[in-house]
C-alpha cells in the first residue's frame, strides 16, 4: 500500500492511460512496419520481374541468333553455298547485333555493375571470323576440288598403264618360248600392273586422310609402291610398254610431288581445314563468350529474382513473426494492463469488498487497505468510518448485553429470595391471613415468579446466537420438539424431508416456532402443525404453519420484536420473547425470518437460511 | 673374281680400288693410250681446266641433286663454274625419290640432267637400267691413282666391277643420345628398376630397356625417336637381325628373313615402337631432326647430317648429345661387338644420255676431290658427311660436327658394315619395306609380314639370278669387318 495521501494520488484515468497507450501503440507500430516492408518488397520484386522477363526474351533471341550463325558456319560449304551463307550470316549477324544491344541494355537494369560486352567490337570480331571462315571454306573447297581432280588424273593414268599390260603379256606368251626369262618378264609385268592397282587403291585412301600424319603415312605407302613399280618398269624389255608405264609413273610422280601436286594440295587442304577448324573454334569462342555473358547476366537476374523471392519469403516469416509479436505483445500488454487494473483497481476493490463483508459479519478488527487511486482511497476512508461506527455500536451492544446479563443475573437472586420468602410466608401464615391479604400475597408471589421468568427470558435472549455451530438433523429436532409438546406425528404435526443443516441453535429455532404454533393453534385442539422445507436459489427455506388465529399483515413485522405480544398477556401466556429469539438465531446463521402470506387459516413462518449450510437436503 | 681382303681394318677402299683398277684397265684400255691423267695435287683445278678445255659449246650442265644437299653442292658447282667457265644449273629432287626419278627417266630413254646425285644404294639399279654412265673408261683416262687413297666409303660406286659414281658422303648410321645418362638420379632409378647400370647401350635389348625406362609421355618425354616410316625402319631391322648373328641371306643367297632371329628382330622393333615419340610413324628425315631438336626424346638414330643439324649454333641440343655405334652383335660369349652400318650415302653419277659426259665426269671428279669435298662437308646446312681422312681434321668440319662426334664417327667407321650392294638392291629393300610397313600398320604380324618379304625376295632372286647375286653378296660380305664376319651366318 502506498502511503500517499488521497489528494496527491493519481486518478484511475491517469493510472490506466500509459498501459492503454502501449496496448494500442506497440501492435500498431509493429503492424505498420510489417505492412511497410511488405509494400517495399513487393515493389522491388515487381521491378525485378518486370525487367527480367524482357531480358530473358532478349537472351533467348541472342541464343537463337548465335545458334543460327553457328549452324550456317559449322558445316563444310561447297563453292556455290558460300555466297548464300555469306548473305545469310550477314543478315543473322545484324539481327544478333540488335538483339545483343537490347539484351545488354536490359542487363544493365538487372545488374548495373555487370561488365557488358562491347557490342560493336563483338559484332566486328564475329564479322571478321565469319568472313575468314567463308573465305577459308571457299579456298578449302577449291583445294579439295584440285585434290579430287589430281587424284582422278592419277587413277586414270594408272588404269591406262595397266591396260597396256594384258596385250604385252599375251604377246610375250605367244611369241616367246616359255623359257624362264620369258616367264620372269611376264611376272614382272603382272607385278608392275599389280603395283599400279595397289597405288590406285592407296591413292583413294590418301584422298580421305584427315590428318597430316595419316597423309604422310599414306604418301609413304604410295611412294613405296611407285618406287617398286618404277624398278619393275625399268626392267621391262618391251620398250613401248616400259615407256607407257614410265609415262604413267612419271605422271603419277609428278601429280603427287609437283608444287601444286596432290601432296601439296592435300597438305594445303588439310592445313586449310585445320585453319578453318581453328577459325571456327575462335568463332565459337566468341559465341561462347557471348553465351557465357548472357548466362552470367541471366544468372545475375535469376539471383536477383531469387533474392527477391527469398526476401518475400523472409517478409512472410517477418509478417508471421510480426503478427505473433503483435499477438504476444497484445497479450502481454493486456496482461500488463490487467496487472495494473488488477493491482490498482480490482484487488483494492476486492479487498474493500472483503473488508465490507467482514465488517458486515461483524469483524470490526479487519484492516482497511489504503488503495493507490484517489477514488478507491475515498471509498476505503468511508469504510474506515463505517468500521469505526460499527465498532462503537458493537461496544454499545456489548455493554448493553453485559448490562442485561448482569442485570438479569443480579436481579434473579434477590427476586428468588423475595419469591421464596413470600412462599414461606404463605406456607406459615397463609392460613392466618384473610382472603384479601392472601390474595395480595398470592399476587406478590405470582409477580415475583413472572419477574423471575422475565429475567430468565432476558438472560436467554441476551445469550442467543452465541453458541458454537453444529449439525442439526431437522427431522429429529422437530420430532423431539413435538414429543416435548405431546404432539403426535402425522396427527398433530406433519413433517417430512427436512434437511440437515450446520448452524447455531437451529433446534431452539424450530422448537420456538413449533411451540409458538401450538400456542396459537386456535380453537382446534389438538393443534395441526406442518413443517416443510424447500430450496430457493441459494437459500434453503423452512416453513412452519399452523392453523390458528393467524397474524394480520400489519403485525407481521412486529411479532419479532422483543416483548411484543399480539394477544393479551393472560390469553396465551409467554413473555413475547420467543419469536425475537427466533429472529436473532436466524440472523446469527446468516438468514432471516418472516411471516408470509398463507392461504387459508393460520400463520406461516418462513425461515430463509443460506443453502451452503445444508449438509444434505432430503427434500430438495 | 678373287675376294679382296680388308687389309686396313674396315677401310673399304683397297678392295674397291683394286677391283676398279682391274676392271677399268680392261674396259678403258684404248682411251688410256690417248689420255693424260689428272694430277692428284690440285686435282679439282685440273679437272676444271680439262672441262674448260673440252667445253660444252655453251650448253649448261644440269645437276640433279637431293633436296637438303644444296648447301653442300651449290658452293662446289659455283666453284666449278668459276674455274671452268661452264655454266651449271641444278634441279632439286625429293630426298627419298631422286633414284626413282632417274629410273623413270631412264625407262623413257630421256634425261633431264647431266650429273645426278642418287643415293648410293641405288647405283647398281641405275646401272642396270642404263640410267647412269659407266665411268670406268673415264676413270682410266683421267682419274689419278691416288684419288681414292684417303676415301673410306666408295664400295657402292662400283657395280659388277665397273665404276658408276663418286661417293660424296660418309653416311655411317649411328646412335644418338641426350645427355641424361650422367644424371645420378636417373642412374639410381634405372639401377633400382632394372638391376642394370645405366650405360651406353651396346645391345638392342639394352637399348629397348632404356627406351622403356626413359619413356614418360605424361611428362612429355619419350624413350626415343628413331624411325618408323617404312623407308627408314628397314635399316633398323637390318641392324637388329645382324645383331642376332643372322644375315638376311645366307652365302647362297637364300633369304633368311623369316629365321627366328629375323622374326624376333621385327617383333622387338614393333615392341619398341611403344616407347617412341608418337609422331614417329609419319616423321621422315627432316621431321626427325625437327622433333629430336625439341629435346623430348632420349635416343635417336642418324647420320653425320643429323649431327650437323643438331649441332648448329642455335640448336638447343648443341653439345648435349652423346654418340656411338649402333648396338652390336652379341656373340656366344663375351661382350657385344660394336657395329655401325653404311646405309645411305650420295654419289656423283653421270647421265647415260648426257650430251657432255666427259665434262660431267670432270665435274664429278672436281666435286669429290679432297679440296672441293671438304668445302661440301664443311657446310653446316647440308647433310654430306666426312668421307675422306682430311675431312676429320679440318677446323670448320670440326666446328660443324663437334670433335666428340667426329671421334665417335671415326670409331664407328672402323666397325661399319657396308650397305646391301647387290643387283636389285632397291627391289630387295622395297619388298622389305613393304613387309615392315604392313607390320607397322598392324596389317600383319611379324612372321607373316616377313614371309611376304621372303616370297618377294624369292621372285627377285629368280629374276636377277641367284648365281649372280651370290657372287656379289660374297664380295659385299668380304667387306664386313673381320671380327663381325666370324659371328654372322
Amino acid at each position: 500500500m502506498t502511503s500517499e495521501t488521497p489528494g496527491t494520488r493519481p486518478s484511475l484515468r491517469q493510472k490506466l492511460t500509459v498501459p492503454f497507450f502501449w496496448l494500442v501503440a506497440v501492435p500498431a507500430l509493429l503492424g505498420a512496419v510489417v505492412v511497410g516492408a511488405g509494400f517495399f518488397n513487393q515493389q522491388k520484386t515487381r521491378a525485378i520481374a518486370d525487367t527480367f522477363v524482357p531480358f530473358s526474351l532478349a537472351t533467348l533471341k541472342v541464343a537463337e541468333d548465335t545458334r543460327s550463325l553457328a549452324l550456317i558456319l559449322e558445316r563444310d560449304l561447297s563453292g556455290a553455298e558460300v555466297e548464300a551463307a555469306r548473305r545469310q550470316s550477314s543478315k543473322q549477324l545484324e539481327s544478333l547485333r540488335e538483339n545483343l544491344q537490347a539484351q545488354i541494355l536490359l542487363q544493365r537494369k538487372v545488374d548495373a555493375t555487370a561488365p557488358a560486352l562491347d557490342v560493336e567490337q563483338t559484332a566486328a570480331a564475329l564479322s571478321q571470323h565469319i568472313g575468314e571462315i567463308l573465305s577459308l571454306s571457299a579456298r578449302r573447297e577449291k583445294q579439295e576440288e584440285d585434290v579430287r581432280a589430281a587424284l582422278a588424273a592419277a587413277v586414270d593414268v594408272t588404269l591406262e598403264a595397266q591396260k597396256s599390260v594384258a596385250p604385252v603379256v599375251q604377246a610375250l606368251a605367244e611369241a616367246e618360248r616359255p623359257t624362264a626369262t620369258a616367264l620372269h618378264r611376264i611376272e614382272s609385268l603382272v607385278e608392275a600392273a599389280g603395283e599400279l592397282r595397289t597405288i590406285a587403291a592407296k591413292l583413294e585412301r590418301l584422298a580421305v586422310s584427315t590428318t597430316t600424319a595419316a597423309l604422310e603415312q599414306s604418301k609413304q605407302a604410295v611412294m613405296l609402291d611407285i618406287r617398286n613399280a618404277t624398278r619393275l618398269t625399268s626392267q621391262m624389255v618391251e620398250a613401248s610398254t616400259r615407256e607407257r608405264f614410265a609415262d604413267a609413273l612419271s605422271s603419277l610422280f609428278d601429280t603427287l610431288n609437283r608444287e601444286e601436286g596432290l601432296w601439296a594440295s592435300r597438305v594445303e587442304a588439310l592445313a586449310l581445314s585445320k585453319k578453318l577448324a581453328k577459325e571456327r573454334r575462335a568463332f565459337q569462342t566468341e559465341l561462347t563468350k557471348m553465351r557465357e555473358q548472357a548466362a552470367r547476366a541471366t544468372a545475375t537476374a535469376t539471383d536477383r529474382l531469387q533474392e527477391a523471392e527469398e526476401e518475400q519469403q523472409r517478409l512472410m516469416w517477418a509478417t508471421i513473426i510480426g503478427l505473433v509479436l503483435i499477438i504476444v505483445s497484445s497479450v502481454l500488454m493486456a496482461r500488463f494492463t490487467f496487472f495494473v487494473v488488477d493491482r490498482e483497481i480490482l484487488k483494492p476493490i476486492q479487498r474493500l469488498r472483503e473488508t465490507t463483508v467482514a465488517l458486515s459479519r461483524g469483524d470490526l478488527e479487519i484492516n482497511v487497505d489504503d488503495p493507490a487511486t484517489q477514488e478507491l482511497a475515498e471509498l476505503a476512508d468511508a469504510l474506515k468510518g463505517f468500521r469505526e461506527s460499527a465498532r462503537q455500536l458493537k461496544r454499545s451492544n456489548a455493554d448493553l448485553e453485559q448490562f442485561a446479563a448482569v442485570a438479569s443475573h443480579d436481579l434473579q437472586s434477590p427476586l428468588r429470595l423475595v419469591a421464596n420468602y413470600l412462599g414461606i410466608i404463605e406456607m406459615r401464615a397463609g392460613k392466618d391471613l384473610d382472603d384479601k391479604s392472601r390474595t395480595f400475597l398470592q399476587r406478590a408471589i405470582t409477580g415475583a415468579q413472572q419477574m423471575q421468568m422475565l429475567i430468565e427470558d432476558l438472560l436467554d435472549f441476551s445469550t442467543t446466537g452465541q453458541a458454537k455451530e453444529r449439525v442439526f438433523v431437522l427431522e429429529k429436532v422437530v420430532e423431539v420438539a413435538a414429543s416435548q409438546l405431546g404432539l403426535e406425528r402425522d396427527e398433530h404435526i406433519f413433517f417430512d424431508g427436512l434437511p440437515t443443516l450446520r448452524g447455531v441453535q437451529l433446534d431452539r429455532l424450530l422448537s420456538e416456532l413449533v411451540k409458538n404454533a401450538v400456542k396459537y393453534a386456535g380453537e382446534e385442539q389438538p393443534a395441526k402443525i406442518e413443517v416443510t422445507s424447500r430450496v430457493v436459489d441459494d437459500k434453503v427455506a423452512i416453513y412452519v404453519r399452523d392453523h390458528g388465529i393467524g397474524i394480520p399483515p400489519e403485525h407481521r413485522r412486529r411479532v419479532f420484536e422483543i416483548f411484543k405480544r399480539l394477544q393479551p398477556k393472560g390469553d396465551k401466556g409467554g413473555q413475547g420473547i420467543g419469536l425475537a429469539i427466533c429472529k436473532r438465531i436466524c440472523e446469527a446463521n446468516g438468514g432471516a425470518i418472516a411471516v408470509v402470506e398463507t392461504e387459508g387459516d393460520g400463520a406461516t413462518f418462513e425461515v430463509m437460511l443460506p443453502a451452503k449450510r445444508c449438509v444434505n437436503t432430503a427434500s430438495a | 673374281m678373287k675376294v679382296p681382303n680388308q687389309s686396313k681394318g674396315g677401310r673399304l677402299s683397297i678392295g674397291r680400288r683394286t677391283l676398279l683398277q682391274s676392271a677399268g684397265a680392261m674396259v678403258a684400255a684404248p682411251a688410256l693410250a690417248r689420255a693424260s691423267k689428272l694430277p692428284m695435287v690440285g686435282v679439282d683445278r685440273a679437272a676444271a681446266r680439262e672441262a674448260k678445255r673440252i667445253g660444252t659449246g655453251g650448253d649448261p650442265l644440269v645437276v640433279l641433286l637431293p633436296n637438303g644437299s644444296q648447301g653442300n653442292v651449290l658452293p662446289v658447282l659455283r666453284a666449278f663454274t668459276e674455274q671452268s667457265g661452264i655454266k651449271v644449273e641444278h634441279r632439286v629432287a625429293p630426298v627419298d625419290d631422286i633414284n626413282t626419278m632417274m629410273l623413270l627417266q631412264a625407262s623413257k630413254r630421256e634425261s633431264s640432267f647431266d650429273v645426278a646425285l642418287p643415293a648410293t644404294f641405288g647405283v647398281s639399279e641405275l646401272a642396270e637400267s642404263q640410267a647412269i654412265l659407266k665411268l670406268s673408261p673415264l676413270v682410266a683416262k683421267y682419274l689419278p691413282a691416288q684419288f681414292d687413297d684417303d676415301a673410306y666409303f666408295n664400295l657402292g660406286d662400283t657395280y659388277r666391277g665397273e665404276r658408276y659414281g663418286f661417293q660424296t658422303d660418309g653416311d655411317v648410321y649411328m646412335l644418338f643420345a641426350l645427355d641424361r645418362m650422367a644424371s645420378r638420379e636417373e642412374q639410381a632409378a634405372y639401377q633400382a628398376k632394372t638391376g642394370q647400370p645405366l650405360a651406353w647401350p651396346t645391345t638392342w635389348k639394352e637399348l629397348d630397356r632404356q627406351l622403356a625406362f626413359f619413356h614418360r609421355p605424361a611428362q612429355g618425354e619419350y624413350g626415343g625417336l628413331l624411325f618408323r616410316t617404312p623407308a627408314y625402319a628397314a635399316w633398323e631391322w637390318w641392324l637388329r637381325i645382324h645383331s642376332k648373328g643372322r644375315l638376311p641371306v645366307d652365302e647362297d643367297f637364300v633369304p633368311q628373313v623369316t629365321s627366328d632371329e629375323g622374326v624376333e628382330a621385327l617383333e622387338e622393333l614393333l615392341s619398341a615402337t611403344a616407347h617412341l615419340h608418337p609422331a614417329v610413324k609419319s616423321a621422315g628425315l627432316f621431321d626427325n631432326w625437327k622433333i629430336y631438336k625439341e629435346g623430348k626424346c632420349i635416343y635417336n638414330l642418324g647420320w653425320g647430317g643429323t649431327q650437323k643439324a643438331l649441332h648448329q649454333k642455335e640448336s638447343p641440343l648443341r653439345n648435349r648429345l652423346q654418340h656411338g655405334a649402333t648396338p652390336g652383335i652379341q656373340g656366344a660369349a663375351g661382350a657385344a661387338q660394336a657395329m655401325a652400318s653404311f646405309n645411305w650415302g650420295w654419289s656423283y653419277t653421270v647421265s647415260n644420255l648426257s650430251r657432255h659426259p666427259e665434262v660431267a665426269f670432270l665435274l664429278a671428279v672436281f666435286a669429290t676431290s679432297p679440296a672441293q669435298s671438304l668445302v661440301a662437308v664443311r657446310d653446316p646446312d647440308g647433310f654430306f658427311d666426312p668421307f675422306r681422312k682430311g675431312h676429320y681434321v679440318d677446323a670448320q668440319v670440326v666446328d660443324a660436327y663437334g670433335k666428340p662426334f667426329l671421334e665417335a664417327h671415326a670409331k664407328a667407321r672402323e666397325v661399319t658394315i657396308p650397305d646391301f650392294y647387290v643387283s636389285a638392291q632397291e627391289q630387295f629393300f622395297g619388298a622389305l619395306r613393304d613387309g615392315i610397313a604392313s607390320a607397322l600398320a598392324g596389317e600383319r604380324k611379324a612372321k607373316p609380314a616377313l614371309a611376304q618379304v621372303r616370297a618377294a625376295w624369292r621372285r627377285i632372286i629368280r629374276r636377277a639370278g641367284r648365281k649372280n647375286l651370290s657372287r656379289q653378296w660374297r664380295f659385299v660380305r668380304a667387306s664386313y669387318p673381320a671380327s663381325h664376319r666370324k659371328l654372322l651366318r
